[in-house]
């Protein structure tokens, strides 16, 4: 090994760094080269200058903002998730994509099959609740003391397509018994919508014998010739014997029972 | 957390867990600190730096692909310096010229007499070749390292670094005799 080698090795040499081989041939030739020797203890000289140098030492701010940062960064962070690494997955992502996507459509659909649903069933309650909202209120208002109270309450069953009985009794009851014969005629036509019930036919023929007002009899013959009542034949006929019937009213009983027959 | 090396230390970091930066402050903030303090004499400038370096690992945790750790952080630090470096000479141009000039002030004088001969002897370097040497020897970096910090081979490092002892041997007995 020449000088210059040594020259050029002498860093790993005394490192230590070196395969045991060439730190022999390198020791051999220090031990007999003068320069190469003096180069040695220089360059270890050196070295031991460097590890004597004092390792400098940085103040307690630099710990003291380190950790501020720290803090700082921690709270600042979002929650980091890693990508996944997504190779040799076209096939799968496509899957993914696609399963996604009908997920979506289905979620939409049924979305809005709900959605409707949801609706008409709130329709449906709603209608429900205002149906009994009018029935509470004409059942509240029917025994009211005042007259005109009354007929409202009965006025409310008009918008009622299928009154329970008890709506029906509550209006027959006031076709009958009402003093005021505004109420009772009001009740009579709202039970004129009402004729599919047999309660209701029945009870407008038991109300021809008894009703004593030529307005509401009227009323009540021309209704039930309408539903072609054959019942209501022999009431309007003793009506008809009836010495104290009005002229008009008779004929209109006559028109009536020619009617039916 | 301290049994771990530094290179799964910093992969818990990358994966969010910002704790493991304590150990790696432990493990370099003195080096950093000194590899600046080599450069910059200056203690509020030096730990300015190396808590920037600290931040650059943070905010760049996901730019780490792996490599050899202490490559990666003194390649950070290297790049602080030079920005810093460019902003002194924008900014001070005057100190310059009167760096170029010689004309030192007495209070220099007196810094330059608590500075060690290895020291002064460094300064007749040029910046690059006392980098590599204060890597070396002072921060304790090997020359694979300092391959992947500078971009190049550890072949062309170790014949950098006999070359800059060479010369450094020579400056250091040189003055030390006169």
């Amino acid at each position: 090994m020449s000088c210059t080698e040594i020259e050029n090795n002498i860093v790993d040499y005394i490192d230590g760094l070196l395969a045991p081989e060439d730190a022999k041939v390198i020791e051999a030739h220090i031990n007999s080269c003068t320069s190469c020797k003096k180069m040695y203890h220089e360059t270890k000289q050196l070295f031991s200058a460097f590890s004597d140098e004092p390792i400098a030492q940085p103040t307690a701010n630099l710990r003291m903002s380190f950790e501020q940062m720290l803090e700082k960064e921690k709270q600042v962070q979002p929650k980091v998730i890693p990508l996944q690494k997504a190779k040799n997955s076209s096939y799968k992502s496509i899957l993914q994509i696609a399963a996604s996507i009908a997920i979506l459509i289905t979620g939409y659909l049924l979305g809005g099959y709900q959605e409707s649903k949801n609706s008409q069933q709130e329709i449906a309650n709603y209608k429900n609740e205002q149906k009994q909202l009018k029935e509470n209120m004409m059942l509240a208002m029917i025994d009211n003391s005042s007259p005109s109270k009354r007929i409202k309450a009965v006025n409310y069953t008009e918008e009622l397509t299928t009154p329970d009985t008890k709506i029906l009794k509550a209006l027959i009851e006031r076709m009958q018994q009402d003093s005021n014969s505004n109420v009772r005629l009001t009740a009579v036509e709202a039970l004129s919508k009402f004729t599919n019930s047999e309660l209701v036919k029945t009870s407008l023929i038991e109300t021809l014998s008894i009703e004593k007002d030529p307005s509401i009899q009227i009323e009540i013959i021309q209704i039930l010739v309408q539903i072609q009542e054959k019942r209501a034949l022999n009431p309007m006929k003793k009506l008809l014997k009836k010495p104290e019937l009005p002229n008009y009213l008779k004929t209109q009983v006559s028109i009536g029972i020619a009617k039916l027959i | 957390l301290n049994q771990l090396s530094d290179e799964e230390l910093m992969e818990i970091v990358a994966g969010g867990n910002l704790d493991a930066m304590t150990q790696i402050f432990e493990r370099y903030h003195i080096r950093l600190y000194n590899f600046f303090f080599q450069k910059i004499r200056d203690v509020a400038v030096c730990e300015d730096l190396t808590q920037n370096v600290f931040l650059k690992v943070i905010k760049y945790k996901h730019s780490y692909k792996g490599g050899k750790f202490v490559s990666w952080i003194f390649k950070i630090a290297r790049n602080l310096f030079y920005d810093y470096y460019q902003e002194q000479k924008k900014s001070q141009p005057f100190e310059e010229i009167e760096a170029i000039t010689g004309e030192l002030d007495d209070e220099t004088m007196e810094r330059q007499e608590e500075v060690s001969h290895l020291m002064k002897t460094l300064n007749c370097l040029n910046e690059k070749d006392r980098e590599l040497i204060v890597m070396n020897r002072i921060d304790g970096v090997k020359y694979e390292q300092i391959a992947e910090i500078i971009d190049s081979n550890a072949v062309a490092v170790k014949t950098k670094i006999h070359r800059i002892v060479k010369k450094l041997r020579t400056n250091y007995f040189e003055t030390l005799t006169s």
